[in-house]
């Protein structure tokens, strides 16, 4: 049994807890201790394979619903989802962050940058977002930057009457490989473990990382239940990792402050495997996927696809009307031949017109149903991730795909393909050839097992609120039952934070560390 | 690795629906020339243009990716899966045991609702339609195992799984067709023919 001791616990290493870390090792002297349930794997472990770098996933890459249909990707590693993304980075959306104040009794978070919430100054959301975008270097590519599938999809927007935009992206020097979600093997790409966690291990924060925590440990104390610690198990580091801090086996860390940063599946569950309170059964309700449908085009011609910078043009064209984005990106052979439909022949010659082929995906703000939930149950030790496309949702979809058929045509390709095995369009099957043909998405059942609908933006299933009938914890990310546990990652949102996510926690985390720096005698004992 | 989460194999893998389909143990004698046969039905081996690998290179990739150990609980449902595919005339059976397990997929809460029989009725019906265009015209009969139709015979059944408005047929049908494609496409030796230049970095060791 490893024994520790730390002030401030932070368990993950991802976009909220390293940046909590960082800045808490930045603006006081508390010994603070990181755990990571994955593994610490670097630029030197990243070989651009795609079936190799499945450690760097949730469940080797494997975590989808209860139902087996949709995957939940998430990233298990130092670094956690900014180390397998593509970089997209969008600011905090300001009028999300209103609604919530507005919805969900959220207070503080104020964009204004004049303002001092907690009384502390020039702490506010642009400065957060400020800070944040200057350390990990958000900023839009060259135009020479992007490749041929961006401006295929830009071209087909255009030419059919919707707006585009140029992605902002947290990289540095990109040198277009092509390989984000492997993992940067050239440290271009400007994730949390090369910038906030490298930043707090150089003051002194120690990473336990191969380490899954079994509970939060809650004792009373002065009448309130309070976190004192947290006991799980460090596994044997895995070939190509870093090495750990500490040996295999039994752990148990003594800490005065807990915070959880494990996103928005773990998070929830390790609250409920904790025995945490939740008298209103708010726990883990109401997760939001960001339900993702991918469009395929057959161009005349090959085409820079798989290289280059995967996304660099998106459009929020029908953010305001139907609640999505279409973002531009590709993937490499195995994810490209999962994603094709049918299978023999007819599949292989799909495959056979890899090079040109373009693609772009539907990204859609989904509505937080409580009925969409993380659940834990203890007798069988497991996990469910409870999810189902809102009927309301699905319109949005076949209208999203409709337009998307249209776009893609557009911008050239003389065939579009959805990743669906349902029998729809003129030929009894998800393929089209011209723009009167997809009206016949509107036919889509978006059947389970049939239509390939990805997610990789988990959201809302703890909720941050000043009413703890609707939220598990306040606005300050503490838990409204339990002293000196704090929430920071996705799961406090109370609903999407309206876009790719990345940045959003980041600023987040920014800000929330920079409160508790400023109020760390609201947590002594 | 943004593929292996399409594939919903864990699930298949780990949960336990169709295993209530079978009841005796399935002896890798018994799954494996269905697994095989699958591999040679989603992958066209004889197509002029498919790269030099042999099916029994993507077989043994295949189990050595996602091994069926005996004594391994979670490809035992698998397993027992693929023998149930095997046998072609209970698709168009409504085994009881196969409707509780998409009565729990699709989170019925009451199995003598008016509501769930109605969606039982419209489910078998469509699963017995397309079966009959499958079988109807065939004389004699098709041949009652999987491993045991022609090759075209094996597209036409293997698709009627994708079709299925049970989500556990399509469940399997997704999950083996992943298992394959994820084992064949992750291989070096199949790239250059879909013109895949494959890492820049080298000097890894690999799968």
């Amino acid at each position: 049994m490893t024994r520790l001791e730390t002030d401030i616990l932070i368990i993950g290493s991802g976009a909220g807890g390293g940046v909590l870390a960082a800045t808490l090792s930045e603006l006081t002297n508390r010994r603070i201790t990181i755990i990571e349930k994955g593994g610490y794997f670097g630029r030197e472990f990243f070989d651009q394979r795609e079936w190799d770098m499945r450690v760097l996933y949730a469940n080797d890459g494997n975590r989808t619903t209860a139902d087996g249909w949709i995957p939940v990707r998430g990233g298990e590693c130092v670094g956690g989802g900014t180390t397998i993304n593509i970089a997209l980075s969008f600011d905090p959306v300001r009028r999300v962050w209103d609604r919530w104040r507005q919805e969900f009794d959220v207070t503080g978070f104020s964009f204004d940058g004049g303002s001092s919430d907690y009384r502390v100054a020039g702490l506010n959301m642009a400065a957060c977002t400020t800070d944040v975008r200057r350390r990990i270097n958000v900023h839009s590519p060259d135009p020479q930057e992007v490749n041929d599938n961006n401006r295929l999809f830009e071209a087909g927007c255009r030419a059919v009457g919707v707006s585009t935009r140029l992605f902002e992206l947290n990289m540095k020097d990109c040198l277009g490989c092509g390989y984000c979600a492997e993992g940067c093997a050239y440290d271009r790409k400007q994730g949390t473990m090369i910038t906030y966690v490298a930043d707090a291990l150089s003051r002194g924060v120690r990473l336990v990382h191969h380490c899954e925590i079994d509970a939060i440990e809650f004792e009373q104390r002065k009448g309130r239940l309070t976190a004192v610690g947290a006991r799980g198990r460090v596994r044997a580091t895995s070939v190509g990792s870093r090495p750990n801090a500490v040996s295999a086996g039994n752990i148990h860390i003594s800490a005065r402050i807990v915070f959880v940063c494990a996103g928005a599946i773990e998070t929830p569950v390790l609250l409920m495997r904790s025995g945490h309170p939740d008298p209103h059964g708010v726990l883990g309700k109401g997760l939001v996927l960001h339900p993702s449908l991918p469009i395929v085009g057959v161009m005349d011609r090959p085409l820079t696809n798989y290289r280059g910078i995967s996304g660099s043009i998106y459009s929020d064209h029908f953010y305001e009307s139907h609640g999505f984005y279409y973002e531009c990106l590709f993937g490499h052979p195995v994810y490209g031949s999962v994603v094709l439909p049918g299978f023999g022949t007819d599949h292989f010659e799909q495959m056979l017109r890899f090079q040109q082929t373009a693609g772009f995906g539907v990204m859609l703000i989904d509505s937080s149903d409580p009925d969409n939930r993380v659940e834990w149950d203890p007798i069988h030790a497991r996990r469910a991730i409870r999810y189902r496309l809102a009927e309301s949702d699905k319109i949005r979809l076949r209208f999203a795909a409709r337009k998307g058929v249209e776009i893609m045509l557009a911008a050239g390709a003389h065939e579009v393909i959805l990743p669906s095995e349902e029998p729809v369009g003129p030929a009894a099957a998800p393929r089209f050839h011209r723009a009167s043909e997809a009206a016949a998405c509107d036919d889509l059942q978006f059947r389970p097992h049939q239509t390939t609908i990805t997610s990789a933006h988990c959201q809302a299933t703890v909720k941050m609120g000043e009413d703890p009938r609707r939220a598990g914890i306040n606005s300050r990310g503490e838990s409204h039952f339990v002293k000196n546990l704090l929430i920071c990652d996705s799961s406090a949102f109370p609903s999407s934070c309206g876009a790719n996510p990345m940045v959003s926690i980041l600023t987040m985390a920014r800000y929330q560390g920079r409160r508790i720096a400023a109020e760390m005698g609201r947590y002594d004992p | 690795m943004l593929a292996l989460g399409l594939t919903g194999c864990a699930r298949l893998l780990d949960t336990t629906r169709l295993s209530y389909l079978a009841i005796d143990e399935s002896p890798p004698q018994s799954y494996l020339p269905v697994l095989q046969a699958l591999v040679r039905t989603v992958l066209p081996f004889d197509h002029p243009r498919f790269p030099p690998v042999s099916p029994e290179a993507i077989d043994q990739r295949l189990l050595k990716l996602f091994p069926f150990r005996p004594d391994d609980e979670e490809t035992l449902t698998l397993r027992r899966a693929l023998m149930i595919f095997n046998d072609v005339h209970l698709f168009p059976a409504a085994l009881p045991a196969l409707l509780a397990q998409e009565l729990n997929a699709l989170g019925v809460d009451d199995r003598h609702s008016p509501a769930w029989s109605e969606a039982v009725g419209t489910m078998r019906a469509a699963d017995e339609r397309i079966y009959a265009q499958f079988s109807g015209g065939a004389r004699p009969r098709p041949p009652e195992h999987f491993v045991d139709l022609t090759p075209e015979g094996r597209v036409e059944y293997y698709r009627l799984w994708s079709q299925s408005l049970f989500s556990v047929k399509r469940h399997f049908y997704r999950s083996t067709k992943t298992l394959i494609l994820v084992s064949a496409w992750s291989m070096d030796e199949m790239w250059s023919s879909i013109g895949y230049a494959g890492p820049l970095v080298t000097g890894h060791d690999k799968a």
